[in-house]
């Protein structure tokens, strides 16, 4: 008994957030409308500060700087004071709900990195506002100009290194872990690639995944669709999951719906992505194959 | 057919208490366009004292004698490495030609945004006059360098005062953009100019250790260069006639215009020929360096810099190197070398 008590402790402790979250992955116009008033609530409008200032959700605060360019790589997380800086500045807490707005669905993946940077970050409650400010204006909602602030917090950022895999972790797994490529099938195959990717193709054994296949209309698929796709392409819910893209922005898309709309426990973003792997003498790519 | 001015901004701008014709100038009672037309002037702030400075007179009188009217500062940046005959030449041949095409009139930041290369982005909100509108003017313009740095997308991360929602404006004053009614030959002349200790006192910064690290570097250097977070734009062969490349990177160096202090560095495109197709020589090349202090607008309070000591003082990491100065480039980029 007591044994089974210890089991059940220690999987609580290690479940991850996905489990723990109070508000659903994404959300749309109506609940946002309705819990704007929630102080716990803190929305984060993360497009062009020209934008933000030309027009945003009210109350919204304008949050730059949540990824960068660092060490060769196109879109890293910044250091953890800098990145507790800019958030605790935004008024964010651990308590905080905090609703990610990027311009349109054409951002998703924009979005969705800087959910999974917040979700790393270690908060808990992040969502984002499905077809973003393109769809609380199109809905009619009430915008504001200028720039707005929230009082400062003092936050700070506790990382969840399980939503992160690095490099070396991936090299490490790539036999063992089940790898997941969100790049476009002319990519995946090696038709074509970015020019600071390396090589054609893709990582040998990695499923391709687009990252275009989660939304429609700008608006994220119904849960049940994206279920069905995934299930279509038999990945498998309890394997160790790494998930990367070009420059690890679009993987972020797949990360957000597997670890925190469909509770996958084992799903890391590669942020290195193809931009650093592919550089990797050891690690050869392969072309026009599917798998 | 639509009119290039709706009724909307007729009645809501006050500047269509005048008409048409009274800036655009041509003849309203010829029902013929080609009639109506004749002397149509296209872009009448051209001549500010003339069109806006009837009732903006000191501001227009003061914005003929500014760098963003007069373009001075291409004419004079060059100029020392030309002899007498051919800085004629170049004056009356490229400069006018050329380089003055630069020049903004009132109407390229207060009505349209302003045509760069051959390119015209259009009126800023329909026909209405707007007091500014950065991101559609200066962006512009200064759209190659400062503007893509300053936002992040040159491929480094935002400047920390666009981050906190400050743009051009926010720092450079009207004076800046107007001109303080003084002909200054460049940038480095001119009197008044934003400052980081304007708002940033480093004797009252919270940190003992931040006083003591900003006073220790204060004369000797500049706060971009070790504020700058982002590789910048170092532009390599503009003006070679053929074709265009930069790449980005962060340069200290000293400054060649205050001798001892180490800044930021930034590539100027002039190479030995530039001038060539016009048959201008330039036998005093070697009087200017090739590379220039310059405030790349790519500030963060944390850098590698502020974090790690050794990165300057062990490292030298981007510190000018003698041999990695441009192939050919002139003799006193050596001096830069730190």
């Amino acid at each position: 008994m007591k044994k089974a008590i210890l089991i059940l402790l220690a999987v609580a402790f290690l479940a991850p957030a996905a489990f723990a979250r109070d508000v659903d992955a994404f959300v749309g116009v109506q609940w946002l409308e309705a819990n704007l008033a929630n102080a716990a609530v803190v929305v984060i409008d993360v497009r062009k500060i020209d934008d933000y200032k030309a027009g945003h959700i009210p109350g919204a605060v304008s949050v730059l700087g949540l990824y960068m360019a660092k060490d060769g790589l196109s879109n890293e997380v910044p250091a953890a004071d800098d990145l507790s800086d800019i958030l605790a500045d935004a008024g964010i807490s651990a308590k905080s709900t905090v609703v990610v707005v990027e311009a349109d669905g054409a951002r998703f993946a924009w979005a969705t990195r800087v959910a999974w940077t917040l979700a790393y970050a270690g908060l808990t409650n992040v969502t984002i506002l499905d077809g973003g400010y393109a769809e609380w204006t199109k809905a009619g909602k009430a915008v504001t100009t200028g720039m707005e602030s929230r009082t400062a917090t003092d936050f700070k950022v506790k990382f969840v290194d399980s939503y992160l895999a690095t490099k070396d972790y991936l090299v490490k797994n790539i036999k063992k872990a089940q790898i997941v490529d969100t790049r476009t099938y002319d990519t995946y195959f090696g038709v074509t690639k970015q020019a600071f990717v390396e090589q054609f193709g893709h990582i040998p054994g990695a499923t391709a995944l687009p990252a275009a296949w989660i939304t429609v209309n700008g608006l994220v698929r119904p849960k049940a669709e994206l279920e069905d796709l995934v299930k279509a392409l038999k990945l498998n819910p309890k394997k160790d999951t790494i998930i990367h893209c070009d420059s690890g922005v679009l993987a972020t898309g797949w990360w957000w719906i597997l670890s925190q709309q469909l509770g996958w426990t084992k799903v890391s973003s590669y942020d290195g992505s193809a931009q650093e792997i592919s550089r990797e003498p050891g690690v050869k790519f392969v072309k026009a194959v599917w798998k | 057919m639509g009119f290039v001015v709706s009724r909307d901004v007729l009645e809501s701008d006050p500047h269509f208490h005048l008409n048409c014709v009274d800036c655009h100038k041509g003849d309203p009672s010829k029902p013929a366009q080609a009639d109506a037309h004749k002397g149509l002037v296209t872009r009448p702030s051209d001549d500010p004292v003339a069109t806006c400075g009837q009732c903006h007179e000191e501001t227009a009188k003061t914005y003929t004698l500014s760098l963003h009217y007069t373009a001075s500062g291409m004419q004079h940046g060059v100029s020392g490495r030309f002899d007498a005959a051919g800085k004629k030449l170049f004056d009356t041949k490229v400069f006018e030609r050329s380089c003055r095409s630069c020049h903004a009139s009132c109407g390229d930041c207060h009505v349209q945004s302003p045509i760069v290369s051959g390119v015209n982005s259009g009126f800023l909100d329909g026909h209405r006059f707007v007091r500014k509108d950065e991101t559609k003017t200066c962006a512009l313009c200064h759209g190659g360098r400062v503007w893509p740095e300053f936002t992040g997308d040159y491929g480094g991360t935002p400047d920390v005062h666009y981050r906190k929602g400050m743009t051009c404006a926010t720092c450079h004053k009207e004076i800046q953009f107007h001109g303080d009614g003084t002909a200054y030959t460049g940038r480095k002349d001119v009197a008044v100019k934003p400052a980081c200790a304007d708002c940033h006192d480093t004797a009252t910064v919270a940190k003992d250790t931040t006083k003591e690290t900003h006073a220790v570097h204060a004369r000797k250097a500049s706060c971009s260069a070790c504020h700058t977070v982002s590789a910048y734009r170092q532009c390599s062969s503009c003006h070679l006639g053929s074709g265009a490349t930069s790449s980005p990177a962060l340069v200290l160096g000293e400054n060649p215009r205050k001798p001892g202090q180490l800044t930021t560095l930034r590539l100027i495109p002039t190479v030995r020929d530039t001038f060539k197709p016009a048959g201008i020589s330039m036998p005093n090349y070697d009087s200017l360096p090739n590379l220039w202090d310059t405030v790349p607008h790519s500030i963060a309070k944390r850098t590698d810099r502020t974090r790690d000591c050794n990165v300057c003082h062990q490292e030298y990491k981007y510190y000018l190197d003698a041999d990695h100065l441009p192939k050919d480039g002139s003799t006193r980029n050596l001096e830069l070398v730190p």
